[in-house]
């Protein structure tokens, strides 16, 4: 069974910044690192300790996007998708936080469409 | 206001800031520097020779207004810093002659530890290390309790903000909308334990966004049993101000709006001592204070008389209880 370990601060940027726009914006980080990652393995850590100032839209788009955008469901991420914060744990509970809300979001959109 | 060389000489007011008390004055001398420069294309001279005080906030926005007018018409303003010592060095300690490519005031030596003012002539896609440096004064300043990461954090989403909306190209040209610009600084009180932060934009305004793009949760928040009041009519910058501020605090779905202000208020709220944040955009004022923990924080938002094209948000944050008591 295949894990990819994503250490943010390592493979990606200690300053992480930036929603849509920038080398280091939240849609890099999860088109380029965690979404081709979720297809690729079976068991993904994102870990963002020794990260600084992630804000909460950051988290949104990073995480909470692997289901609005992505298409990932809540289940399968709950599943296969872990992530740590070694520095400031808050930060994880944050990113799953994005994740249900997202979900809870897109199946209100899906019932509506319905 | 007279003739001074070729200069239209603009006489600065005795205190320049956002205190209420201030404002009206501060805001009709911006108004002033913008118009005679951008509509009537005049050259001003900047007298501030007997301005007795300029607060941090009223620093940056005088510098950010220079810079406008100075990108958008070259070399049209020019000045003299204030005779007094304590508005010279207050300038100086914020970079403003750097920021703008000025002589040094001179003046006696800061007394606090200032983050000088940071400008940006492109959208801010890299900030992160600078936001970094900015946030370790505050990580300095209140231990590693966890609180200055917060603050990092809240500092973060408040660059995001102008990311966002500074630099958003779907609205239609404004002769005063400098796009692309943003200014940021701050200021440590050790003593106090205390840390104030500002971020200003020259983009289209919180209200003139907010109404295009928010209007679904304007009017939910306004339904909704939170709100003091409904607007009667069109509502006004005010209206919009004040909705955006406290939507996503009152539970109203904001999607992912109003994130900025949570963080900063929650911070507030929840966590620090005391604390405000103060924004001036477009027509209106908003600001929030605690002034001590245990208090209930107050929430105001009126109209200005001379309006700001852009957005200033101060915000202020003194450390909570347990690290306070550790001075």
């Amino acid at each position: 069974m295949e894990h990819i370990n994503i250490e943010v601060a390592r493979d990606f940027t200690s300053t992480p910044f930036g929603r849509y726009k920038g080398d280091f914006c939240a849609v890099r980080l999860r088109e380029d690192f965690i979404a081709p990652a979720l297809r690729k393995a079976e068991r993904v850590t994102v870990d963002l300790t020794g990260t600084h100032g992630v804000a909460p839209s950051y988290l949104q788009e990073a995480f909470g996007g692997l289901v609005e955008t992505n298409r990932f469901t809540v289940d399968d991420l709950v599943q296969r998708l872990e992530i740590v914060c070694a520095t400031d744990a808050s930060r994880a509970d944050e990113a799953w936080a994005e994740i249900r809300t997202a979900g809870a979001r897109q199946k209100t959109l899906e019932h509506a469409q319905a | 206001m007279a003739d001074f060389g070729g200069y239209t000489r603009l006489i600065a007011p005795a205190r320049i800031g956002i205190g209420p008390a201030e404002l009206k004055a501060t805001l009709g001398y911006l108004h002033d520097i913008r118009t005679s420069v951008l509509i009537r294309e005049q050259p001003v001279f900047l007298d501030m020779r007997h301005c007795e005080h300029i607060s941090p906030a009223g620093c940056i926005m005088l510098a950010a207004e220079v810079d406008r007018c100075n990108t958008l018409k070259t070399n049209h303003v020019n000045g003299q810093y204030p005779l007094m010592d304590r508005p010279r060095a207050t300038m100086a300690q914020f970079g403003f002659h750097e920021a703008l490519k000025f002589n040094r005031p001179r003046a006696s030596r800061a007394r606090r530890p200032a983050i000088r003012i940071h400008s940006g002539p492109k959208a801010p896609v890299d900030q992160g290390p600078s936001i970094q440096s900015t946030s370790s004064m505050a990580d300095d300043l209140f231990g590693d309790s966890g609180f200055g990461g917060k603050v990092g954090i809240a500092i973060s989403e408040a660059m995001e903000n102008v990311q966002s909306h500074a630099f958003d190209l779907s609205f239609p040209e404004d002769p005063y909308c400098l796009r692309g610009r943003w200014w940021m600084a701050g200021l440590i009180n050790r003593e106090r334990k205390e840390a104030s932060f500002y971020v200003l934009d020259h983009g289209p305004g919180i209200p003139i966004v907010a109404s295009k793009k928010w209007s679904h949760i304007l009017q939910d928040y306004w339904n909704s049993a939170e709100a003091s009041y409904k607007p009667r009519g069109a509502p006004e910058d005010r209206d919009v101000l004040n909705a955006v501020a406290l939507a996503r605090k009152s539970g109203v779905d904001t999607g992912s709006h109003g994130r900025g202000f949570k963080t900063m208020i929650d911070l507030i709220d929840q966590w620090s001592e005391s604390g405000s944040v103060q924004v001036v955009s477009g027509s209106a004022r908003f600001s929030l204070n605690r002034p001590r923990k245990g208090a209930e924080s107050r929430a105001r938002c009126y109209r200005l008389v001379n309006p700001f094209p852009g957005t200033l948000i101060s915000w202020k944050i003194a450390a909570p209880r347990h690290i306070a008591a550790e001075v």
